[in-house]
């Protein structure tokens, strides 16, 4: 028999993201940090030290285990979390619970239930889940609004919420925008102070190096999530040892993402997330594929107590003119969930997988899919986004690199695009044509180039059939970007 | 409105750029669904051109009256424009684009400059667009005819490379269309709009963030729109639909992460089964995580139907180096053109509807422009008595509750007080849901009032005591007049959620 507190910030995303300015969402996230730290060490030192612990804090989310339940250690908790949520929060709603949770074998779900049961999984996903459900309740309890409304002369409005009204000066900030503004300015203080060998800003045109009287600059951006995380979680039969893999998990990616940073001389780049599993961050154009790379390979390399975590990448190089809410868009929201598609379609799990765009100027969006419909039967897609894993990533990287020693012109590649839009077949009966009269591809590079990127799969003999998928999208994105022909390459 | 029908067609290829085009060249044409585009905006800018060059001929008055009065320092509103245009769309697929090549000599050496090779994408010379322009109705039949003469009378000019003979575009047909309109008596009605150009709604917040670049919408209309600008008394907020009513996707609608899209579960079931019994889930399904489905979901009398896409456009205007032509800054307006628009509507008093409409902001510069698809009088609530009994069966089958049990899917922003009841006579259970902000600007007052609500999507379960009849009347009554505060912003709108019977676990 034991006595839970549980805790839960309500609506997380709102309270990160109702400020749409960069360094607020970095300071948001910092807030929420402090707030679970000083929620971990709320027992130390308190007459309640001996009766219970914390078993976890994290995300927004804690909870602690007593033995008894007496009224005074209720309100003693109840007061604590509502002074923290008003000094880290800014008086942000948490939604909290305090009770008794006797066996943890449930009934079994009625036949008609669609939702998975908790029956398979270890105790501390039962407890968890079960803890979850008392604490969306209460939130649907408490869920109230206040119904008058507030008037707030149009100018006067935070430019960064639109919601709250801005402090004095003219281009000032609502005071919880403000305050998250700071934060995140701080955090990035803290880094510089702990990583000397780079310098972490929020100035985009400064990271991409872009001189002033330069066009546009270009930034590399990934963002990086754990797989089946959830899979993991379920297997553990108690809070100590999800606490301490959170923990281990969090620190493992900390040390690769800094170690990946320093080894490759990263000199100038923003983190504007880096907790639980995910990273986010911002560098120069140059330095996205090596510290991909090495994140890759560090990654793969370890295993969090004993468990092999895989992760997904989305990743792009984008014009710094491109503003953070679409930058974050791009990666978080459109290309990572394809590299974790392709995972799953691929069946290949213990891969880290990846999705690329090259987002030139005036592109404004992740997923880009063309479709030629050529003869029936022989349509080609050319998904630009499509995830793959890394080293078939690493191979067409180094093919493009090759295919441009070998003078594979823009020109040709055009060509082949033109080609593409007849369908499948006379496309690949051109390409023979086109890569032999207008490159010096050998004959390995150019078997490789149809068979895996211009028509993979595709064959003279019965290839038609279904619509043919092509990396050639891809391959023309690396193409610009590596150094192909008055490309402005280098990377 | 007078609405007349035009066919333009390109006497030489043209490249008008603004709307989605091929990154892949220097210059592109604008598309939309693969075809060729030319935007409204691009379209009313030539016309006014035109007018503004025949003032002469057509009288200041008139030309005034056609590209509106520009505005002046201190002025608070400028004079709006008394004709609008659609966007003209062509037959000719983007795949028969003409891709052509231009290059810049250097003068001194008469040789092509280094990097002066640049590449557009042109529809050909021959390809036809068709669209409309719409006269607002003071403007007289003469002045209508007299500015379809001058827009016949030699070519118009429209778009990238102009200097080098692109983008002479000939009307080749310009047919009067009868006026038309509807007769509507009062009562309620489901209105489905067809937009002919995109929508702008300015979201509040978003729109600060690096304004300089980037001008992002809503992909829904104001409730305020509708009235402001016609007869009908109150409208909910014209939510995208796919020509059947659209809304916004309930909180229990669950889909796979990172699966298909289009695979949805609808789960009121389950959630309401664990919040009563306090029965812990996992939010997966045969082992796959699930989310909240998002966006806006068909609901017709058979219960909820596809995921209604959301087309955004993006109108995309560049700064180039007059010298290489290559970007070196642009900025983005984000905008909307879903199939259709869906909303309800109030009429007080019978009126002569019109068929164009013209909504949203940014009216002047050609968005907004919206043609009536249908009006029928509203009768969804038909189906309301069957899913309330559905629902309740539920809750004293599954849950030993008795009674009578109405699951409310808010398909409008609610504004509530603290402890209040939806309705005399019902009493709120619970809500799985969420609260947000929503934001409007008043002309009362002069202020933008920043009003928290129950968010559309949000499931309120009430319990009455009344009985079938008498609750299906007041909830009736509610659905035209609204629930809580606001209803004159169309907030508090509702349909009775059409909950998943029977199906057992596959």
């Amino acid at each position: 028999m034991a006595f839970y507190f549980a805790y839960d910030v309500s609506s997380i995303k709102k309270f990160l993201f109702d400020s749409l300015e960069f360094k607020a969402i970095v300071g948001a996230s910092q807030l929420v940090k402090q707030f679970d730290q000083s929620m971990k060490e709320v027992l130390s030192s308190s007459q309640w030290e001996k009766l219970g612990k914390c078993v976890f804090t994290g995300g927004g989310t804690g909870f602690f285990e007593f033995r008894e339940k007496p009224d005074q250690l209720q309100e003693f908790l109840e007061g604590e979390v509502e002074k923290k949520r008003q000094e880290f929060l800014l008086g942000h709603p948490v939604a909290w619970v305090f009770e008794e949770i006797g066996s943890l074998s449930f009934p079994a779900l009625p036949p008609w239930f669609q939702l998975d049961s908790v029956g398979g999984t270890g105790e501390y996903a039962r407890l968890f889940s079960r803890i979850a459900i008392s604490l969306n309740r209460k939130k649907q309890q408490e869920l109230e609004i206040d119904e008058s409304p507030g008037w707030v002369d149009a100018s006067e409005l935070c430019p960064s919420c639109g919601t709250r009204r801005r402090l004095g000066d003219q281009d000032g900030f609502c005071p919880v925008c403000l305050q998250k503004v700071q934060q995140g300015e701080a955090y990035f203080s803290r880094l510089n102070q702990a990583y000397p060998s780079c310098t972490f800003t929020f100035d985009l045109n400064a990271i991409s190096g872009k001189e002033q009287d330069q066009e546009v600059g270009e930034l590399g951006v990934l963002y990086g999530d754990g797989n089946s995380m959830g899979d993991i979680y379920k297997g553990f039969q108690s809070g100590e040892a999800f606490s301490s893999f959170s923990e281990e998990l969090e620190g493992s990616i900390q040390e690769a993402v800094f170690s990946a940073l320093q080894s490759q001389g990263v000199k100038k780049a923003a983190i504007p997330i880096l907790g639980g599993d995910d990273m986010m961050i911002i560098l120069p154009r140059k330095d996205l594929f090596p510290v991909l790379d090495r994140l890759d390979v560090s990654l793969s390399q370890k295993k969090v107590q004993g468990h092999k975590v895989t992760y997904s990448f989305g990743a792009a190089v984008v014009p710094t003119t491109l503003p953070f809410y679409l930058i974050f868009q791009i990666v978080e929201n459109e290309l990572l969930p394809e590299a974790k598609t392709a995972r799953q379609k691929s069946g290949k799990v213990d891969q880290n997988f990846i999705s690329f765009r090259y987002i030139k100027a005036t592109m404004i969006e992740g997923k880009r899919e063309k479709v030629f419909p050529g003869e029936a039967g022989y349509q080609v897609s050319l998904p630009f986004h499509r995830g793959m894993d890394f080293p078939e990533f690493r191979k067409m990287v180094k093919m493009v690199k090759s295919a441009s020693q070998m003078d594979l012109r823009k020109t040709t590649l055009q060509k082949l695009w033109e080609s593409l839009s007849l369908g499948a077949y006379p496309a690949l009966l051109n390409s023979f044509y086109f890569l032999k009269r207008n490159s010096k591809l050998d004959e390995q590079t150019q078997k490789d180039f149809l068979e895996n990127v211009y028509l993979p799969g595709f064959s003279l003999q019965g290839g038609a059939g279904k619509a043919m998928e092509s990396r050639f999208g891809t391959f023309m994105e690396l193409y610009d970007l590596l150094g192909g022909e008055k490309a402005g390459g280098g990377a | 409105m007078k609405r007349v029908d035009i066919v333009l067609k390109a006497l030489t290829p043209v490249a008008v750029g603004g709307r989605n085009s091929d990154p892949n060249y220097h210059l592109g044409m604008s598309s939309e669904n693969d075809r060729f585009l030319i935007p409204a905006s691009v379209i009313k800018g030539a016309i006014h051109e035109r007018v503004r060059g025949l003032e002469h001929l057509l009288g200041a008055e008139l030309a005034l009256q056609i590209t509106g009065k520009p505005q002046e320092k201190g002025e608070e509103k400028p004079s709006a424009s008394a004709m609008h245009a659609t966007d003209f769309s062509s037959d000719i697929p983007v795949s028969m684009g003409q891709p052509r090549n231009r290059i810049r000599m250097n003068r001194k050496t008469r040789t092509v400059e280094a990097g002066g090779l640049f590449s557009m994408m042109t529809a050909p010379a021959g390809s036809e667009f068709r669209g409309s322009l719409f006269f607002r109705s003071d403007v007289e039949e003469e002045s209508v005819q007299k500015v379809i003469r001058a827009l016949r009378g030699f070519p118009l000019v429209m778009g990238s490379g102009k200097t080098a003979g692109f983008g002479s575009m000939e009307v080749v047909r310009a047919e009067r269309k009868a006026e038309e309109s509807q007769e509507l008596g009062v009562g309620f009605y489901r209105l489905i709009l067809k937009p002919l150009t995109p929508f702008v709604v300015s979201p509040f917040g978003h729109e600060t963030l690096e304004k300089k670049y980037f001008l992002p919408s809503l992909p829904t209309v104001s409730g305020r729109a509708i009235p402001a600008t016609t007869p009908f008394s109150r409208s909910t907020p014209p939510l995208p639909s796919t020509g059947l009513p659209g809304v916004f996707s309930p909180s229990t609608l669950q889909k796979e992460k990172y699966g298909d899209e289009n695979i949805s579960f609808e789960v009121l079931r389950e959630f309401v089964y664990g919040y009563e019994k306090l029965q812990p889930s996992l939010l997966q399904r045969k082992g796959k995580r699930l989310e909240p489905f998002g966006g806006f979901v068909e609901l017709g009398p058979e219960g909820f139907g596809k995921r209604v896409p959301v087309q955004k456009v993006f109108s995309i205007h560049v700064q180039r180096n007059p010298r290489t032509k290559i970007v070196q800054t642009f900025w983005v307006q984000q905008a909307h053109k879903p199939v259709a628009l869906s909303c309800l509507v109030s009429v007080d008093k019978s009126f002569t509807m019109d068929r164009i409409l013209v909504l949203g902001g940014a009216r002047g510069k050609g968005y907004g422009v919206m043609e009536v698809q249908s009006i029928a009088p509203y009768v969804d609530w038909e189906s309301w008595k069957g899913r309330i009994e559905s629902f309740s069966r539920f809750m004293e089958k599954e849950l030993g509750n008795k009674g009578l049990f109405v699951p409310l899917l808010l398909t409008s922003p609610l504004v509530l007080g603290a402890g209040e009841n939806l309705l005399e006579g019902f009493s709120r259970k619970f809500i799985l849901g969420r609260t947000g902000s929503e934001r409007y600007f008043d002309p009362g007052v002069q202020k933008v009032a920043v009003q928290e609500a129950f968010e559309p999507g949000s499931v309120v379960v009430v319990q009455t005591e009344y009985s079938m009849e008498k609750a299906l009347e007041t909830l009736k009554l509610a659905k035209t007049r609204g629930l809580g505060n606001g209803v004159e912003n169309g907030w508090g709108d509702f349909e009775v959620y059409p909950m998943r019977e029977g199906g057992d676990r596959e």
